[in-house]
C-alpha cells in the first residue's frame, strides 16, 4: 500500500506549482464549444448546398454537367459518411482506463492518417472530375468553343493554386500524425519529454 | 462553468499540477498542459458516475490527457516565445540550503520519472498520491499486482538517482 509518511510520496507533495486560471479555461471551453458548432453546421452545409443549388439550377444544367455532378456529390456523401465513421475513436474516451484509452488514442492516430491521405487522393481525382467535366462539355458542344476555353482558363487556372496548397496541407497532417503515432509507440517503451 | 465542476478543479488544482509536471519539463508548455487537462477534466466531470473516488476519476483523465500531450508534443518544433526554462528558479536569497537541496531533489524525481514508460510514470505518480494498489490498476487497465511490481521497481530506481544526485 502506498504510505503517506513515505519520503518519496512526501518530496512529490511538496512540488511548487502555479495554480490552473480557472476563467482562462472556462473562456477555452466556449469557444471549443463554438468551434464544434460551426464545424456541425460545415459538415451539413457541405452536402446539402450542393445538393441545394443543383435542384435550384437543374433547369439550366445540361443533362451531362447534371449527371456528373450529381455522381461526384453522391460520391461525397459515402466519404464524408466515412470520415465520420473514422472520427468515432475521437469522442467520450478521456475516462477509460488508461490502457483502453492508449488503443482508441493509436487507433484515433492512424484514422486520422487515413483522412489526411483521402485529401491527398481527393487533390488528383478533382483534377481528373475537371478534366472530364471540360472534356464532356466539349464532346457535348454545351457552350461554344470560346466561351468553354474562356470557363477552362478560369477554372483551371483556380485549381492550379488551390489543388497544390491542399496537397501540401493534407501531406503536411499526414507526415504530422505518422510522427504522432511513432511518437506514442517510442513513449509507451521508454519515456521521453 | 459549474460551480461544483470549479470547486472540484480549484480541489484538485495542486495535484493535477503535478500530473503535468511529470510529463512536461519545459515551464510554458507544462501550463498550457495544466489547462488542457483541467479542461479535460472538467468536460469529463459531466460523466462521473461514482464509481470511484473523484481524485482518482481525476488523476486518470488527467493522465490520459497528459499521454496526448507528449505524444504530440514530443518532437514538435518549440516556437521561440517557448524559453527552454524548465521551471523558474527558487531565489537564493530569500531560500535556505535546506529549501534549495529540496528543489533539487524534486528536480532529480521529476527528471528521473519523465524518462520512465507511460505506464510506470503513471503507477508511481499515482502512489505518491495516495491512491491504493486497486485503485492504480482500475485507472491504469493492468492487474494489482502488475501494479505492485512496477510500483517496486520504479520505486527503487528513484530512491537510488534521487540519493546519487
Amino acid at each position: 500500500m502506498p504510505d503517506n509518511h513515505d519520503p518519496l510520496s512526501q518530496l512529490w507533495q511538496q512540488q511548487k506549482v502555479v495554480p490552473t486560471d480557472l476563467l482562462k479555461v472556462s473562456k477555452k471551453w466556449r469557444k471549443i464549444k463554438l468551434k464544434q458548432r460551426c464545424y456541425v453546421v460545415l459538415d451539413i452545409l457541405s452536402v446539402a448546398a450542393p445538393f441545394a443549388l443543383i435542384w435550384h439550377r437543374s433547369e439550366k444544367l445540361d443533362n451531362f454537367t447534371m449527371t456528373l455532378m450529381l455522381g461526384v456529390l453522391s460520391l461525397s456523401v459515402f466519404v464524408v459518411a466515412y470520415i465520420t465513421w473514422l472520427r468515432r475513436f475521437s469522442f467520450g474516451w478521456s475516462n477509460a482506463s488508461t490502457d483502453q484509452y492508449i488503443k482508441q488514442l493509436q487507433k484515433q492516430i492512424e484514422s486520422n492518417i487515413k483522412i489526411a491521405n483521402l485529401s491527398l487522393h481527393s487533390v488528383w481525382f478533382t483534377a481528373l472530375i475537371m478534366l472530364v467535366l471540360h472534356g464532356g462539355l466539349y464532346y457535348f458542344e454545351v457552350f461554344p468553343t470560346d466561351k468553354l476555353i474562356h470557363k477552362a482558363i478560369i477554372t483551371f487556372a483556380i485549381i492550379a493554386v488551390m489543388l497544390p496548397c491542399i496537397w501540401v496541407w493534407a501531406f503536411k497532417r499526414k507526415k504530422r500524425f505518422s510522427r504522432e503515432l511513432l511518437e506514442l509507440n517510442d513513449l509507451l517503451e521508454g519515456g521521453k519529454v | 462553468m459549474s460551480k461544483d465542476f470549479r470547486q472540484i478543479l480549484q480541489q484538485h488544482a495542486a495535484l493535477l499540477g503535478r500530473v503535468s509536471a511529470a510529463y512536461e519539463a519545459n515551464f510554458h508548455l507544462r501550463q498550457e498542459l495544466l489547462q488542457e487537462i483541467s479542461l479535460a477534466v472538467w468536460q469529463a466531470l459531466e460523466k462521473f458516475k461514482g464509481e470511484s473516488s473523484v481524485k482518482t476519476y481525476v488523476l486518470r483523465v488527467a493522465h490520459n490527457k497528459a499521454i496526448t500531450h507528449v505524444a504530440y508534443h514530443a518532437k514538435q518544433p518549440r516556437n521561440d516565445s517557448y524559453c527552454e526554462i524548465e521551471t523558474p528558479q527558487p531565489s537564493h536569497l530569500t531560500s535556505t540550503d535546506v529549501q534549495i537541496a529540496q528543489q533539487q531533489q524534486i528536480q532529480t524525481m521529476l527528471n528521473e520519472i519523465r524518462k520512465m514508460p507511460i505506464q510506470t510514470r503513471q503507477v508511481v505518480t499515482m502512489s505518491m498520491e495516495g491512491l491504493s494498489y486497486s485503485e492504480i490498476a482500475d485507472a491504469c487497465g493492468i492487474s494489482s499486482t502488475n501494479a505492485g511490481v512496477i510500483l517496486n521497481r520504479a520505486r527503487k530506481t528513484l530512491m537510488e538517482n534521487i540519493h546519487h544526485a
